[in-house]
């Protein structure tokens, strides 16, 4: 296997501009097959830009630079080509869709996924035991399956069903953006182990994240800082601890 | 300058030929109905750019058109529907085509039809006694140029289980008028839906009366499907006695013109009215809902929801004005209108009226207007679901709260057809 073969994400001199103001510049990170990354920064360094730009939001403009996800340049590829490639966002907040039901939802998702490489829709029964046990995985309630999609839920079950979304479609590099933010303790050990459970070889995991809680947990290979849109320093989990005691001044400073 | 031209002005110059109707083969009283009919619809006014109701609609022009055309209520035989949708087995199928009846299941004693192949006199005291309440230029208009009548009507304490559809199928460059009148004595109930279906250039002219007993319950579902060249006015009429219910759904897919005017009196205490409509125009199609609520017994309730979504270049005119009147306690009312515009050139009109003259009243009213959420449809999106399918999701997501009211499962299942992505799981 070549070099560029094991790379999933390769990031070049990319800067986004949304809404008329310039928020990456010139950001380059890479990320290889099976590896777990972290972003860590203060708000407003550009961190839930760069999950959104990746993931096709269109509010957000490549002004140059460059997003090659499994070898392919993303940036003429549709919001759903992305999905289907096997990219996942987690939302940062979770959006609301009352009238549509999680399980009809998940379905027609596992089903376009499914289309795009030309295989037929999964059964009924294949489906709803795969459901089963994964909401059962993460301590989600069968009757939040018939509700709307997180119509109604709390902060920590539209996160737990982010990472339900997650588990079902089985992507090959996941980003999620602060799904640490707003769990309590235990609601956190659940998403991590959710998280862990979907690690292989194959897959790479960016998380976005303010603190080292959830990083103690999933142990990631490569902890960045971002400020003013880009990484300014790169370590590992004992950089998150330290920024955690220390914050980000001394960092930007030095900087 | 207000515009208080006649009709009298347009028709005397028109091509409209009512022979047909008012000839030899009908008995005396119904020609002398037709009559004062036509007297009466000849000296309204035609309604203005200043008249609320229409301000948005050009009823003038259409009126003009309508005055050209030929009235044609009669069946070709070549032009048929397919016979095979009159059978159906859960349900008493009744056919018009062109206005004029044509085939049936077999009639049980509460359905009667008016025509030239069928008893008339029955009808004798339904024509006499004054069956429009609302006497508006519409209901008039039904009345001259209509030729056959369906009348449902139950006995005391008669609860029909069975559902009765009424199609009504038109195919020519024509005007043709159904009409359709409820009766649902005391204590009896009644479920009926209604398919309007055009297929050519066709005028129609619609009316419904609907008289409810007292403790009577009536479930109506309405689907106003029409090709695109078709002009549609459609006038209904609810009277509701003591402990009266009324439910009624519609949807309008749109047309040239497409335009329901209803009128809903509560005037026995506690009678409920519940009316849900959606309309759904696309290309440069125009659809309307006047409705008028007036509550003028106590402990009365109305409850409206119109829900548009409009596409292309079509425009949705809602107006709706709930009066509670004096000496009338204990209201309850609201009144809502939702727009979802899934197009940049298509408009809304919305104007939700209240007029209360008692203070013991709950009432509220609220009306809304917006495109596709953008941050909705890149979530569903970021799923792997095309754009398309994604905006299909959230229209069926808008329109579901009405759906979801629906107790007809037959009536579901059609709309759930016509809508594909409507989700049925929650």
């Amino acid at each position: 296997m070549s070099i560029e073969d094991k790379i999933i994400l390769k990031i070049r001199d990319l800067s986004v501009s949304t809404d008329g103001n310039q928020i990456l510049n010139g950001l380059n990170l890479t990320v290889k097959k099976g590896e777990t990354h972290a972003i860590m920064g203060p708000n407003g360094s550009g961190k839930s830009t760069l999950a959104k730009t990746v993931a096709g939001h269109p509010d957000y403009l490549i002004t140059s630079g460059k997003i090659k996800f499994l070898n392919k340049d993303l940036s003429s590829m549709s919001v759903n080509e992305r999905s289907n490639l096997g990219l996942f966002l987690g939302f940062q907040y979770p959006i609301e869709i009352p009238g549509l039901s999680n399980t009809a939802f998940l379905k027609a998702a596992i089903n376009a996924q499914r289309k795009f490489y030309d295989l037929e829709d999964i059964s009924a029964h294949d489906f709803l035991l795969q459901l089963k046990s994964t909401a059962d995985q993460l301590g989600l309630d069968q009757s939040f399956l018939s509700r709307g999609v997180n119509e109604g839920f709390s902060g920590g079950e539209k996160k737990r069903n982010e990472i339900m979304q997650m588990l079902m479609l089985n992507p090959k590099l996941s980003i999620l953006d602060e799904t640490d933010s707003g769990l309590d303790i235990d609601s956190m050990k659940v998403v991590a182990r959710g998280v862990n459970s979907s690690r292989s070889e194959d897959s790479s995991t960016i998380i976005i994240t303010h603190y080292e809680r959830l990083l103690n947990y999933l142990v990631p290979d490569y902890v960045h800082v971002f400020f003013d849109g880009k990484i300014i320093k790169t370590g590992n989990l004992e950089l998150a601890n330290e920024l955690e005691k220390k914050g980000y001044e001394w960092l930007i400073q030095k900087k | 300058m207000v515009n208080s031209k006649k009709i009298k002005s347009l028709f005397d110059n028109s091509k409209l030929d009512l022979n047909l109707s008012l000839s030899s083969e009908y008995p005396v009283w119904f020609q002398d109905f037709k009559q004062k009919s036509l007297d009466r619809f000849k000296e309204h006014n035609i309604p203005s750019v200043t008249d609320n109701e229409w301000k948005y609609t050009k009823i003038d022009s259409l009126l003009e058109l309508l005055f050209n055309r030929e009235v044609l209520n009669r069946i070709d035989p070549k032009e048929l529907p397919d016979k095979n949708i009159v059978s159906d087995k859960d349900a008493i199928c009744i056919h018009f085509h062109n206005g004029q009846y044509f085939a049936s299941s077999d009639l049980p004693n509460h359905i009667k039809i008016f025509s030239k192949t069928h008893d008339k006199d029955i009808f004798k005291n339904l024509f006499k006694s004054d069956i429009n309440p609302q006497r508006s230029f519409l209901s008039d208009m039904n009345s001259i140029i209509f030729s056959d009548t369906l009348l449902i009507k139950t006995l005391q304490n008669q609860k029909v289980d069975t559902e009765i559809h009424i199609i009504n199928h038109s195919h020519y460059d024509s005007i043709i008028a159904p009409r359709v009148h409820i009766h649902v004595a005391e204590n009896s109930s009644l479920k009926i839906f209604e398919h309007v279906k055009s297929s050519t250039q066709s005028v129609i002219s619609h009316l419904m009366t609907i008289f409810c007993e007292a403790d009577s319950n009536l479930e109506f579902y309405k689907l106003i499907e029409q090709q695109k060249d078709t002009h549609f006015l459609s006038t209904q009429t609810a009277q509701m006695a003591e402990n009266s219910k009324v439910n009624c759904f519609s949807w309008d897919f749109g047309a040239k013109t497409s335009t329901t005017n209803t009128l809903a009196e509560l005037d026995g205490k506690k009678s409920e009215f519940h009316y849900s409509a959606l309309f759904t125009p696309s290309h440069d199609h125009h659809s309307g809902n006047q409705l008028r609520v007036e509550h003028n017994a106590n402990k009365t309730k109305s409850r409206i929801k119109i829900r548009g979504v409009l596409n292309d270049q079509s425009k949705g005119v809602f107006f709706g004005k709930i009066k509670v009147n004096e000496d009338v306690l204990g209201t309850s009312a609201f009144m809502e209108n939702k727009n979802l515009l899934i197009s940049d050139d298509a408009t809304i009109s919305t104007q939700p009226i209240l007029e209360i003259y008692n203070d013991d009243t709950e009432c509220s009213h609220s009306a809304t207007s917006g495109s596709i959420d953008e941050e909705k449809l890149f979530y569903i999106q970021s799923r792997g679901i095309p754009e398309i399918a994604a905006k299909q999701y959230l229209i069926g997501s808008f329109i579901k709260e009405l759906i979801n009211e629906i107790t007809s499962i037959k009536i579901k299942t059609l709309l759930q057809n016509n809508f594909q992505y409507i989700d049925n799981q929650s």
